[in-house]
């Protein structure tokens, strides 16, 4: 139903997924992904979770993961004057949040402003208010509540060659990772693992979600896929990751080390297939991974990773090329099944 | 609400690790009551009351136990105990608590209630640096009138727990004052509740550690795997001078405070827009949080097991976390008419 990657992450990034408000977003994927999946259900923090059972007996269970929710403000206050409070939703920049179009939850365009008069140097979040066009308290209440988000409000567009700019591709770019994995999986009756589709609530506030959809699937294996910055733009600090150069395979972030036999399958079965690939060293920042890993008794995880600059903007930028080399190594990867061997668990 | 009931508990010594004093004095209150009482390893109490029938939903209402508090680390020679450890203006051993909070005032230590006060060098002796900015917590001692090492370390050994030596009364226009409201409120309002006859099954976890990071409530929300919890705490009114509008975080006489964020959870949106309809209907008080700041168990709680969906109520608390909270009666009184509105509803939910 999506004729391209492009028109997938379009229409995904188009919905308004901020952090705890994953709701709708969270039903259209329900729709979208059913057809590729066996079992369907949401949990109390609101992650959803597709599973698509294998004809093979005892098969291993993996989790694949991407979260759905994206940084934002919520309103936590609404000036007599109609003016709009806003607290932020996840690490945003205010540099980037200055003086920008943002959709709020009920429809409403909005601009965000900062305070007049703010100085540079003195921006922060909470220098930052929003206008509708409302004149008092109560006209604003008729489109804006105090608990409802907004985020930035900036369509998708296509740069040149396979590079792709807008809003939100952290994390919807993964969420269509997944689905087109699960869209490649859905003819296989007798794959080498129970496959489980999460897509995860509240990440962007310290991975919260993940760790209740991870304990009730309880996996033995799993695979985050999440945005990771690139150290290719002006002013950047040192690192590896460039766009385009392929899929980035987990080294570490600030919330895990990934286990050596999920690196070195991962990397052995990008040569096999001649996937480019790089390695992921994040200097700061986390995912979902680290807590995959610690559910229950521990499990197997890793990250596959999209390159992507200016993460938290209205300028998320990434490559199409990258897109297809990590869902080409996912699926060669799942399809090799249980490559590894623990032999230190016994 | 019988406010020198509530005072009484207030005044109870239950730093965070030692919270026996409190649990003391809910079995106190509720024995005949016919409610079942059970401990779990780290120390939490759960408690359980049957009602009519049992709700299709299970509802865990919590509050905590502790409160802020100074741990004991050594004293030196002159008999001064010493009770910070890192240059930080806030000791990591105390909660989030101000250093001109605790400079200056009484304090007791350990279970036999050994009286001190926090000093710092006399101002005379002050440089100018040092007048102009807050004192840090290592730069205070606590005198309890010992002469030696020894004696002090005797009476107050290492690991010993000070907290606040303060009373309690009414004064103003309905307004009360008294150490720890945060959170024996919410300890108050359950005890309260667990005493009347219930349509539904109730159950209640009183949790320690909540001023250390939520620890308890990790605990007993595994044990326990309730459907939804009600998270009753105390939060920041900073309805005080020079202060207006958003950054008030709450303020006092709007009743109960029901946040659709706070600094550690994005609370259940519809319960939450639940709770406000219940109080719109039954002409009750109650306000949103302005500001994303400040946690409580809900953290915890929600992450716990499968998952669990959260909702708090706090009451609007200025200078919390001192030795001089400040509430108010009728936001109290707000919240304790929640209570029954709020299980009833979600039981059911």
């Amino acid at each position: 139903m999506f004729n391209s990657h492009y028109a997938l992450m379009k229409e995904f990034a188009s919905r308004l997924s901020v952090s705890g408000r994953e709701h709708d977003f969270s039903n259209d994927l329900k729709a979208w992904m059913k057809p590729f999946a066996d079992t369907v259900s949401t949990d109390a923090m609101g992650n959803l979770l597709l599973v698509k059972k294998t004809a093979v007996l005892d098969a291993p269970r993996l989790l694949l993961t991407a979260h759905m929710d994206q940084v934002g403000f919520m309103v936590t206050h609404i000036e007599n004057n109609g003016y709009i409070r806003l607290s932020p939703v996840g690490s945003v920049n205010p540099i980037a949040y200055s003086n920008i179009p943002v959709k709020f939850s009920r429809g409403s365009k909005g601009i965000l402003v900062a305070e007049t008069n703010c100085k540079p140097e003195e921006m922060k979040p909470n220098k930052l208010y929003a206008d509708i066009g409302t004149i008092s308290l109560k006209e604003t209440e008729k489109y804006v509540q105090v608990g409802d988000v907004c985020a930035i409000d900036v369509p998708l567009m296509k740069l040149k060659g396979s590079r792709i700019a807008g809003a939100a591709l952290d994390n919807k770019a993964s969420c269509a990772i997944i689905y087109k994995i699960a869209q490649l999986l859905s003819a296989e009756e007798a794959l080498p693992f129970e496959v489980g589709f999460a897509f995860t609530v509240q990440e962007e506030v310290g991975c919260r979600g993940s760790k209740t959809i991870a304990y009730s699937f309880a996996p033995s294996y799993a695979l985050n896929f999440d945005v990771t910055p690139c150290y290719d733009t002006i002013g950047s600090i040192p690192g590896n990751v460039r766009l385009g150069k392929g899929a980035a395979i987990k080294i570490r972030d600030n919330t895990v080390i990934v286990c050596k036999t999920i690196v070195d399958s991962l990397e052995q079965t990008a040569k096999e297939e001649s996937i480019p690939i790089q390695r992921e060293i994040i200097a700061s920042g986390g995912s979902d991974t680290g807590v995959l890993q610690l559910t229950r008794q521990g499990v197997a995880a890793g990250s596959l990773s999209l390159p992507c600059r200016h993460i938290h903007t209205g300028t998320e930028t990434i490559d199409s090329k990258d897109f297809d080399a990590i869902v080409q190594l996912a699926l060669a990867w799942i399809m090799k099944g249980k490559v590894f061997e623990f032999e230190s668990l016994g | 609400m019988q406010i020198e009931n509530f005072f009484s508990l207030c005044e109870v010594f239950g730093p965070a690790g030692e919270e026996k004093g409190v649990f003391q004095w809910i079995e106190k209150e509720l024995s005949g009551h016919g409610v079942s009482i059970t401990y779990d390893k780290v120390g939490n109490m759960h408690l359980y009351k049957p009602g009519k029938k049992p709700p299709p939903n299970k509802v865990l209402f919590t509050a905590h136990a502790d409160e802020v508090s100074l741990m004991i680390q050594s004293a030196d020679e002159m008999g001064f105990l010493l009770f910070g450890g890192s240059q930080s203006l806030t000791s990591r051993f105390a909660g989030n608590m101000m250093p001109t909070a605790i400079c200056g005032k009484r304090l007791v230590v350990g279970k036999n209630h050994i009286p001190g006060v926090v000093c710092i060098k006399p101002i005379s002796l002050q440089s100018e640096a040092e007048k102009n900015k807050p004192p840090f917590i290592d730069e205070m001692r606590l005198d309890i009138g010992a002469k030696t090492k020894e004696e002090a370390l005797s009476l107050c050994p290492i690991g010993s727990l000070a907290i606040f030596d303060s009373d309690s009364y009414s004064f103003g226009n309905g307004r009360i004052k008294a150490k720890a409201v945060d959170d024996r409120i919410g300890c108050y309002l359950i005890t309260e509740y667990c005493k009347q006859n219930l349509p539904f099954d109730f159950h209640a976890a009183i949790l320690v550690q909540e001023e250390l990071g939520c620890r308890g409530a990790h605990v007993a929300a595994y044990i326990q795997q309730p459907d939804i919890a009600v998270v009753l705490d105390a939060t920041t009114a900073g309805d005080v001078g020079q202060v207006s509008g958003m950054q008030c975080i709450t303020v006092q006489g709007e009743g109960g405070v029901i946040s659709y964020i706070d600094g550690g959870t994005i609370y259940d949106y519809a319960l939450t827009q639940k709770a406000f309809a219940l109080a719109r209907e039954n002409g009750i008080k109650a306000q949103v949080k302005r500001m994303a700041t400040g946690a409580n168990d809900a953290k915890s709680i929600q992450r716990s097991g499968v998952g669990v969906r959260v909702i708090s109520l706090s009451l609007p608390t200025r200078y919390i976390h001192s030795s001089a909270c400040v509430a108010q009666l009728k936001d109290m009184e707000a919240m304790e008419k929640m209570i029954p509105l709020l299980h009833n509803q979600f039981a059911e939910e």
